[in-house]
């Protein structure tokens, strides 16, 4: 199976374009600031090149190009959680009581994701890609699920991630968010296609291409968001907050609470009466 | 419905609550001057002092009073008012609410420790909250005010207020110089 031109166009607009973010990355010196960030648009650059050798060497449709596809994906996923990872410390670290109380809810999150990720991928057959696009779906998924609730926590304390870092899991969203749902159609017609042979190959090697298509496009649109976005000086490092003594928390929190339940209690006499 | 409309509809769902969630809130994120400036007249229940006027507003006795001699398009009126008080009323202590679990996360989040259970109880008191006062709001629309339970809620408030900023006042106090320092001339 050859390449096709528009995967070719593709590839010629978003190659550079990915090399631009990772230029302007570290021209802004966000390897100190955002070093997982840099990594991950490294990642990305590496794969796309890795990949754009590898089918010239070996082909489209071939087991290699396949194999090799998907062990750099499961490299750029855990690039993505690792920045997804370094957007929650960033945001949360100075505040040290949050930050204990939130890695704890997003591992339970993530965990319960790639839980879920596991037994929904384990009960799809084991042939050809429909088991590993199960598996990339539904760890992308993950990846949403635990960026919604960092953003949920962030929320809740008046917490806010600053425009930069705001842009990059905007992104990041849109990655996965695109991902998931291609994968989750590719798997679902492979599933359908593969119960009659004839004319299989045609059919799938016409839909690799729309699939390649509808996952670079959004690809595009985010890595010219973040050159814009890097285009400009970054902001300075948040101030770190001042701290309450441990003693205001113990002594404030349950009268707070206390007095929150307490009104809650009268509204809903109010209801009743 | 297929799979991939599942998770096509999940995506969208996705992006529509991240951008709302990554929309800037300028007036509502916490500034780090914010928390050196806590005071306990944050603690203060600003609606809760209005309520013998909403009382008298709110009482039927004045209606009942003047008895058949009002017009009915007069007493409608009346009446229209006295719900349109209860719901502003209503609204002001939903703002003291607001304003005191503001108040909480603030010393959450600015706390180097905080009690994974008192902050699953205040989560868990504001859904309740939310989910009665809308209750309340709307039997105010269909045209019900209970006097009553106004004239209790606003009591448990105002001797809760005065607890709260005791313990406030403590906290915020500038410690006394040490005595041995000479600050005169």
């Amino acid at each position: 199976m050859h390449i096709s031109p528009i995967s070719y166009a593709i590839w010629i607009v978003g190659a550079p374009l990915e090399m631009l973010v990772c230029v302007l990355a570290f021209r802004r010196g966000l390897h100190h600031q955002l070093p997982f960030f840099t990594a991950y648009l490294i990642a990305h650059m590496a794969k796309t090149s890795f990949l754009w050798a590898v089918y010239r060497e070996v082909g489209f449709g071939s087991w290699a190009g396949y194999e090799c596809s998907w062990t750099a994906t499961a490299v750029a996923l855990a690039a993505q959680y690792l920045l997804i990872g370094e957007l929650s410390y960033r945001l949360l670290r100075a505040y040290t009581g949050i930050w204990a109380l939130a890695w704890r809810i997003l591992l339970v999150v993530s965990a319960a994701f790639t839980l879920s990720a596991a037994i929904d991928s384990a009960t799809h057959p084991y042939r050809l890609a429909t088991f590993v696009l199960t598996l990339d779906r539904d760890l992308r998924l993950t990846a949403v699920g635990v960026l919604i609730a960092l953003l949920l926590i962030g929320r809740y304390y008046g917490l806010e991630l600053d425009h930069v870092e705001r842009r990059i899991a905007a992104g990041l969203c849109v990655y996965a968010v695109v991902d998931m749902i291609a994968n989750a159609t590719m798997a679902h017609a492979m599933a359908t296609h593969l119960t009659s042979w004839i004319g299989y190959g045609a059919w799938a090697q016409q839909t690799q291409v729309w699939w390649n298509v509808a996952r670079s496009l959004p690809s595009l649109a985010v890595l010219s968001v973040w050159a814009a976005t890097l285009w400009q000086p970054v902001l300075a490092a948040r101030p770190a907050p001042a701290l309450l003594p441990a003693m205001a928390y113990r002594e404030l929190s349950p009268a707070v609470n206390f007095r929150l339940k307490a009104l809650n209690g009268r509204l809903l006499e109010l209801l009743k009466s | 419905m297929s799979p991939e409309l599942i998770f096509a509809a999940l995506g969208f769902i996705a992006l529509a609550v991240v951008t709302a969630l990554l929309w800037p809130r300028h007036g509502k994120r916490l500034g780090h001057a914010e928390i050196a400036a806590l005071a306990p007249e944050d603690l203060v229940l600003r609606h809760v002092k209005y309520f013998p006027l909403v009382r008298q507003a709110l009482s039927g006795a004045d209606l009942a009073g003047f008895g058949v001699r009002i017009p009915r398009s007069v007493r409608r009126k009346v009446r229209a008012e006295r719900h349109k008080m209860a719901r502003n009323y209503l609204e002001g202590l939903r703002e003291d609410y607001l304003r005191l679990e503001r108040f909480g996360r603030l010393v959450a989040a600015h706390s180097p420790k905080v009690d994974a259970r008192l902050e699953a109880q205040r989560m868990r008191i504001g859904a309740r909250f939310r989910v009665t006062y809308s209750l309340v709001s709307i039997r105010l629309a269909l045209g019900q005010v209970p006097v009553p339970a106004f004239e209790h809620m606003t009591q448990m408030l105002g001797s809760m207020a005065t607890r709260l900023e005791a313990a406030m006042s403590s906290l915020v106090e500038p410690a006394p110089p040490p005595a041995s320092v000479n600050v005169g001339a």
